[in-house]
């Protein structure tokens, strides 16, 4: 879609953050469009994930602007942010592990369901009318992702392609507006990568959602993403095509670390 | 349309466990889920027929029981299930003790009234602590909840609150006596009421944990940052948690003045806090059932460890009492309840025989049942 600039779902305007001396994002600005799967790439280091950290609200940048559907989001506790629709995995897997795949899941809905403490220790039946609705959605997306033969298992009993899929299922439960991926390939088969690729278009054509996926793994950046950011010591170098921004040299010469 | 393709699958609409749940498992023959009830039922009639069969002070014993199983579930709803330390429980013990105290004395109020008074106030008490909480993790929150416990028993003390507490003398309260009609004595009359009032709470509790609070709470425990950018309000959840919490703790407090008849400072110090985790750990952290584990834990093991350390000397009690404790932990790392499940899992077969698949196999992957939650 191309109605970025006009209208975009979310607009990042000059982001700085820094710890001590490092200058992790300075100066970032960019716009990503409703509907659109947007790549962030840039060396180890660049402020990829400390940029995912800013907009979910776990970091608080120190200066700019984050507006996600027209309303300034940044300084925003993490979970209003959630509760707007921004909905992330994690880049080292961070799953609850005392939880099965099934509330890993469940937790997800988290925003999107509302019973009280009184409700919860008294059993109301709105609460349990919630419950069964929370289940019927965790159970979408775990079919979906195909892991209901480990449904009720522990998550920290299963092999890293499974945890990373309950992680992605976890975080699309949320039904985001803004799904972010930090490196959602990282440590996981080829076979599956593949499957992550068919997945993520899905994910974005068929339920409209808006992604932002940092991955090193090029060939699924340039497979899913029409746009790609790429990012060098905390500063944006170039915002264009995948094919654009792979003969730029500017991008070439920070992967290449020559200057 | 996928979720119509899903309902057709065997997931029931409401209510339970959905049936993909590993429940086939069964000890002699009978399901896992069928041994639960039975047990629950068998554990009623005894809590029912036991004030009947025993002597007075050993009912008067079981009423403390079920006074610190309330106390440890309430410590464990806070540190086992929600991750926040607390070396701080006697204080709110105290404070549930000394309102049931202070509202039957001065003001007359019936002592029954006094439990959802006390628990009030407690969670009153608890949520104001949990604020300045919010901000310590570990050590720090161990160090603060410490010198609750060290400042409790001075401030019941303190000469301005003198008229109201009794000072260092504390406060004698009349003791509840049964209705007539109910035919019981006083200490069965206070066994009732504690099981009753424990029996409630345990179900408010069980409930608490099993749905979206519950996991909320724990996500908070496994992962604070996370459960935040999935949309948990972390700092009212923990804080909640807290007021909760010592309500319990308080309720427990309450029921215990009434039934000793007494409170004084100095039977609320830093101790009783020590005697809860205790109890919360022998029991099993985040374990329900393992609150009553612990509850007859703290209140027997003191005295076997006394007639232990009578063979030696009779001022080493704490010394066999820190050993009992060490072996029990040495022998139990999950606690009794954590004992409990394995030896489930051990005895525990397939309830159908066993297809092509090898029966061991299958025992070892159906391991996280539903009570899994539960554990660690
Ligand atoms: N909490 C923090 N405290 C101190 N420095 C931090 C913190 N978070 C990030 N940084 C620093 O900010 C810079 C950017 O880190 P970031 O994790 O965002 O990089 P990245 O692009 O995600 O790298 P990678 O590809 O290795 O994941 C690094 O120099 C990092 O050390
Ligand atoms: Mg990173």
């Amino acid at each position: 879609m191309t109605v970025a600039t006009t209208d975009p779902l979310l607009r990042v305007t000059d982001l700085r953050i820094r710890f001590g001396g490092i200058k992790a994002l300075d100066g970032v600005s960019f716009d990503v469009g409703r509907g659109e799967t947007v790549g962030v790439i840039g060396p180890n280091g660049s402020g990829k994930t400390t940029l995912f950290n800013c907009l979910s609200g776990i970091y608080s940048a120190d200066e700019g602007g984050i507006v996600l559907d027209g309303a300034a989001i940044r300084g925003m506790p993490a979970h209003e942010i959630a509760a707007r629709g921004i909905s992330r995995t994690f880049q080292n897997l961070a799953l609850f592990p005392t939880m099965t795949v099934l509330d890993n899941v469940k937790v997800g809905c988290h925003s999107h369901s509302s019973s009280s403490f009184v409700a919860n220790a008294l059993r109301f039946p709105s609460m349990l009318r919630e419950e069964a609705e929370i289940r019927d959605r965790a159970w979408h997306w775990i079919e979906r992702l195909g892991l209901e033969p480990v449904a009720h298992q522990l998550v920290t009993d299963l092999p890293m392609g499974t945890q990373k899929k309950t992680e992605l299922a976890r975080a699309l439960a949320a039904e985001p507006r803004l799904l972010m991926l930090d490196e959602p390939a990282g440590g996981i088969s080829h076979e599956e990568i593949d499957e992550l690729e068919e997945l993520i278009r899905r994910i974005g054509q068929e339920f409209g959602v808006t992604i932002l996926l940092v991955e090193h793994h090029v060939a699924l950046v340039m497979g899913v993403c029409a746009r790609v950011v790429v990012l060098n010591f905390g500063q944006k170098i170039a915002d264009d095509s995948p094919g654009r921004v792979q003969s730029d040299t500017a991008v070439i010469r920070a992967y290449l670390g020559t200057d | 349309m996928t979720r119509q393709a899903r309902t057709d699958k065997s997931f029931p609409a409401a209510g339970g466990q959905p049936a993909a749940a590993p429940e086939e498992l069964a000890i002699l023959g009978i399901g896992l889920p069928a041994w639960n009830r039975l047990l629950l039922v068998a554990g009623l009639v005894a809590l029912v027929v036991l004030p009947f069969l025993v002597e007075g002070f050993t009912t008067f014993q079981m009423t403390q029981v079920a006074i610190y199983a309330i106390a440890i579930l309430g410590l464990n709803l806070l540190t086992g299930y929600n991750g926040q330390f607390s070396l701080g429980h006697s204080a709110f013990f105290a404070v549930g003790a000394y309102t049931a105290a202070i509202a039957m004395n001065h003001f007359g109020l019936p002592y029954l009234l006094t439990l959802p008074l006390a628990a009030v106030i407690s969670f009153l008490v608890g949520f104001a602590f949990g604020f300045p909480a919010l901000r310590l993790e570990g050590l720090y929150l161990a160090l603060a909840t410490f010198m609750l416990a060290i400042a409790a028993p001075q401030l019941l003390k303190f000469s301005l609150f003198e008229p109201l507490t009794g000072g260092a003398q504390g406060l004698v309260l009349m003791r509840p006596e049964a209705p007539a009609f109910t035919g019981l004595d006083d200490d069965q009359w206070l066994y009732f009421i504690s099981v009753i009032v424990m029996l409630a709470l345990f179900w408010l509790s069980g409930n608490l944990i099993r749905y979206r609070i519950g996991r909320a709470i724990m996500a908070i425990r496994d992962n604070p940052l996370v459960a935040s950018a999935l949309g948990i309000n972390t700092p009212l959840y923990k804080t909640v948690m807290f007021g909760i919490s010592a309500a319990y703790t308080g309720v427990a407090g309450a029921l215990s003045a009434m039934v000793v008849g007494f409170v004084a400072p100095d039977s609320f110090n830093f101790l009783l806090s020590v005697a809860l985790l205790v109890g919360v750990v022998v029991g099993g952290i985040a374990s329900m059932r393992g609150a009553i584990f612990g509850g007859f834990f703290i209140l027997y093991i003191p005295t076997v460890a006394e007639s232990f350390a009578d063979v030696f000397s009779k001022g080493l009690s704490w010394a066999a009492y820190g050993v009992l404790l060490l072996a029990v932990i040495y022998v139990m790392p999950s606690g009794i309840s954590g004992l409990i499940d394995a030896v489930i899992r051990r005895i525990a077969q397939p309830k159908q025989a066993p297809r092509r698949t090898d029966p061991a196999a299958d025992v070892a992957t159906a391991g996280p049942g539903p009570s899994n939650r539960e554990k660690k």
